[in-house]
């Protein structure tokens, strides 16, 4: 069980009309890197800039699905506890870290989790990422040591 | 894809002791996403960089100071998990695994420890390493700058959510002020601010085991320490920024404490920290003191809050009422006597009546809401005071400064984040495995004959770890429970005994090698009730290395000490005629999922109430010694609640477990080893069995012995504790009520006035409130029942 974390950070220069960048926050991740995580590990988004987002769920053309029968625009509401299993956050507040956790699930179709991030007005940016998910592995088939 | 492969290390065989060869261990190259190679089991166990007193002159013109910083950071840590996760793959099960994460931790780091121990540079990932070890002596002052550099964006939700109620939905304030998943917690579980999960950048010390001040800068728990504010990614508030205003208070603070123990400082008027404000303009900060820009640093962080979220209101409040208060920003002087007590001096003579025990005490992150996942993240290191009838007579037997190069080994759970925030098989998996100073299953290396004395502390939030007894060759001798020694009877005793640590609780041990060169696994089993030792298996906590070609040791250092030092006089037992009152003290939990809601988690209460931030639970007057009945009402499924106290430890005189068996006079092939001891029938009763009648209390009461042809021995001094596990409680058949499993414990209330808590140290317990407040005020005087301080 693992906690992972991804940087929302400034993007200055606006490189391919995005309004800020993704970069998971490991020690060796670029802008734009996949996040790889396992089901039920946790992530949350430290937004490092001076606006808010909210990521978002999308197909794998980047278009924002509806998470719980709502889809944005305009700026959706959050979500009651447990949320739908692909809501992935609240709004994030600039300079401030998400909230609620988001505890990974399985996509229905395929492995990997598309998002983008919403403004403040709820409209999808142009700033994507994407969550590979692995399941959670079975026991490895070796002999017991006790009866 | 994530990659596992090269990532696995059989927990089969490392169960079995044995050494996986490195080949086994795959590839070497870091797979990517985090994943990456775990370190080979068998690491040499790591020595812990120490922060010891300074045994000359020369610091704040002060001998006989424990000096140092505590520093509480971010770093990135190579993080072990067992795979798969659920509640029956327990440690240890054949077939399960292991692999490593890149994660960031929450840590503590000596500034100052020798060796270094530095932060790992934020482009670095490093490997988990308990808290500096903290060396000092009776009559030493604690000097302690504790400073609190967290980023807290880099967590999930680690921000204090109640901070940022501003941003909570309607719909959410049920949850707000708590962390929060997808998964539902904390709405369906019906955890509430502040008994939820919460707040874990915020930072304090807790220094379990010693006998001081519960307050001010003592061993306070109510003290939250904030993170420093960040200014283009750089801590604003760091240990060079407060040296100066510390040192000089530090310099004050041992000219008050080294000739008596005292209380000192005790309000923000206390020069040279304050006064806090103007005297020409008494509402105003003062900036040019420490208080005074403590004041500032928090109105500037309440600025946009609501007002109950708002940290400076309530110190103000507490300043008004002559209280040391309690919220800081990013850092705080500790300072506090290790009390020295004659060892000679009776309990009622000299100027304190309890001293503190000299022995192996420890220290760990305690704000309410986030103990568990911060001692969980590695915030736990161990506090040794040393003491003349302690350490000075074991050097006289194995030699000067041996006590000093013994093994201390932090046993430690470590991991991210408590199971509840997921709604998979993690939210019921058992808990990590143990590891041992950052290191799964390391390596300690014996000489062929040598004692070695292993100090041992569970700071695991968690689990207790039941030692299966001494590897084959082996013996080894407890010489001290909860960092107090044990008179000689209790030495005498007790030879390579099986033995249990519940969390918190700390052994020391000596131990005594073979001279047959081999690695010798010490097998434990992870347990939070003796009914789980029937399940549970049986994995390597640490392995002894004895070499070939190494010489055997011979003399005093291949032996025992043949009889244990004489403990202080006040360590002696609490006599029946000293006991001034009674009390009775009730843990217990709800099983998860009652019907009214499938999908809810136990709940944790003491007296039927959970912690409320605001109110004293058992208020004592200073200087009474009293016997209290610690209960049990928890039953299906079994958890030994393992009861803390801070600041005062106790002696057990009666025990009660409803669970506990008796070995089976029949050892006929396919008879069971043990029968109950305790039957819901009065019919066919054994020797040593007895009747517990469920509509007669007065049978819920611990079996007599076995009648003897021989006469009993004399009873055995009694050991003292600081943490120890309540009996379960048993559900009797047909709907019956359920019996709590109990046990009584004496202790002494006495030297330091003050508020301090209780809990149970299954730590994520204690943050959904399995705790409760103890107020000792001076005698005579009637206890207010409200508590000063809150809980953020």
């Amino acid at each position: 069980m693992a906690d992972w974390s991804i940087r929302i950070i400034p993007n200055p220069s606006k490189i391919a009309n995005q309004p800020a960048l993704l970069v998971p926050d490991l020690e060796d991740a670029e802008p734009g890197d996949p996040l790889e995580v396992q089901e039920d590990d946790l992530i949350s988004w430290d937004n490092e800039t001076n606006q808010p987002y909210q990521p978002w769920p999308t197909d794998n053309q980047y278009k924002p699905l509806a998470v719980g029968g709502i889809a944005p625009p305009p700026a959706p509401p959050a979500f009651e506890l447990p949320s739908p299993a692909l809501y992935l956050s609240d709004m994030i507040p600039a300079n401030l870290s998400s909230q609620p956790a988001y505890d990974v699930v399985m996509p229905t179709k395929g492995n990997v989790i598309y998002y983008c991030l919403l403004d403040a007005n709820g409209n999808a940016t142009k700033t994507c990422g994407q969550i590979i998910v692995s399941a959670i592995p079975q026991a490895l088939k070796v002999p017991g040591v006790r009866g | 894809m994530v990659e596992f492969n090269g990532t696995r290390w059989l927990a089969a065989g490392a169960a079995l002791g044995l050494m996986l060869p490195q080949a086994a261990l795959g590839q070497t190259r870091p797979t990517r996403g985090g994943m990456l190679d775990c370190l080979p089991i068998g690491q040499p166990l790591p020595r812990i960089p120490e922060i010891a007193t300074q045994r000359t002159s020369g610091v704040a013109g002060a001998a006989n100071v424990l000096r140092g910083t505590v520093l509480l950071a971010n770093e990135r840590q190579r993080i072990v998990t067992r795979q798969p996760t659920g509640s029956r793959n327990t440690a240890g099960k054949p077939g399960l695994y292991f692999v490593c994460q890149e994660q960031i931790v929450r840590v503590f780091r000596g500034l100052n420890a020798q060796p270094p121990m530095p932060l790992v540079p934020e482009n670095r990932i490093g490997d988990p390493m308990p808290g500096p070890t903290l060396r000092a002596r009776l009559g030493d002052i604690v000097q302690l700058t504790f400073v609190n550099n967290i980023k807290p964006n880099q967590f999930p939700y680690s921000i204090d959510q109640a901070e940022n109620q501003t941003q909570v939905p309607p719909a959410q304030q049920t949850a707000a002020g708590c962390d929060s998943s997808t998964s539902g917690y904390p709405t369906l579980g019906g955890d509430a601010f502040p008994d939820c999960f919460h707040g874990s950048s915020t930072g304090n010390i807790h220094f379990h085991g010693t006998h001081t001040n519960p307050n001010g800068t003592g061993d306070n728990v109510f003290l939250e320490v904030r993170p420093s504010p960040i200014v283009e990614g750089k801590p604003t508030v760091t240990d060079k920024s407060v040296a100066k205003p510390f040192n000089d208070f530090f310099k004050a603070c041992y000219d008050r404490l080294k000739m008596v123990p005292a209380q000192w400082p005790t309000t923000w008027k206390d020069a040279p920290l304050g006064p806090w404000n103007l005297a020409n303009n008494p509402g105003q900060p003062n900036p040019n003191t420490w208080t005074g820009q403590q004041a500032l640093l928090l109105q500037a962080y309440d600025q946009g809050r609501i007002p109950s979220q708002q940290l400076w209101p309530q110190n103000l409040q507490q300043i008004q009422q002559d209280l040391w208060p309690q919220y800081y920003i990013g850092a705080f002087p500790y300072c506090f006597q290790i009390s020295a007590k004659d060892p000679e001096q009776e309990i009622n003579s000299g100027p304190i009546k309890m001293g503190q025990a000299p022995g192996t005490h420890w220290y760990h992150a305690h704000k309410h809401g986030s103990t568990a996942i911060n001692v969980a993240n590695g915030m736990t290191g161990v506090f040794i005071i040393e003491g003349p009838t302690y350490d000075d007579e074991l050097n006289r037997w194995y030699g000067d400064g041996w006590t000093q190069r013994q093994p201390v080994l932090v046993i430690n759970q470590l991991g991210v984040t408590p199971n509840l925030l997921r709604s998979g098989p993690g939210q019921t998996d058992k808990g990590p495995d143990f590891s041992v100073n950052g290191r799964i299953q390391p390596v300690i290396d014996m000489r062929p004959g040598e004692v070695q004395l292993w100090r041992i502390a569970n700071t695991s939030g968690r689990s207790g770890a039941f030692f299966l007894g001494p590897p084959p060759g082996f013996s080894w001798k407890q010489i001290a429970q909860d960092g107090v020694q044990f008179a000689d009877a209790n030495y005498q005793a007790n030879t390579s005994q099986p033995f249990m640590m519940a969390s918190g609780n700390r052994v020391d041990l000596l131990v005594k090698a073979p001279t047959t060169p081999a690695i010798y696994p010490v097998v434990v089993q992870q347990a939070v009730d003796p009914s789980d030792l029937k399940s549970a298996y049986p994995v390597t906590l640490v392995s002894v290395r004895i070499k070939a070609g190494d010489q055997p040791v011979t003399g005093k250092a291949s032996q025992f000490i043949p009889a244990m030092p004489k403990p202080p006089a006040f360590l002696g037992d609490i006599t029946d005629a000293e006991v001034q009152g009674t009390r009775e003290v009730t843990f217990a939990s709800t099983p998860p999922g009652p019907q009214s809601n499938p999908n809810a988690y136990g709940m944790h209460t003491i007296n039927g109430k959970k912690f409320d931030g605001s109110v004293v639970g058992e208020p004592v007057w200073l200087n009474r010694v009293e016997e209290w009945k610690i209960t049990n009402a928890t039953a299906g499924p079994n958890i030994s609640h393992p009861f803390h106290i801070h600041v005062n430890p106790f002696q057990i005189v009666e025990v009660f477990n409803p669970n506990d068996t008796i070995p089976n006079p029949n050892t006929a092939r396919g008879q069971p080893p043990t029968l109950p001891m305790y039957l819901f029938t009065d019919q066919g009763l054994l020797p040593g069995q007895c009747y517990l009648n469920p509509n007669d209390q007065t049978t819920w009461k611990p079996c007599p012995p076995v009648p003897s042809s021989t006469p009993p021995p004399p009873p055995s001094p009694r050991v003292w504790w600081d943490v120890f596990p309540i009996p379960s409680g048993i559900l009797a058949p047909n709907n019956g009520p359920l019996i709590p499993g109990y046990f009584k414990m004496r202790s002494r209330f006495v030297d330091y006035p003050g508020w301090f808590v209780l809990h149970c140290h299954i730590l994520a317990h204690e943050d959904r409130g399995m705790m409760t407040v103890v107020q000792v005020s001076l005698e005579k005087a009637a206890p207010p029942t409200a508590l000063p301080f809150r809980h953020h």
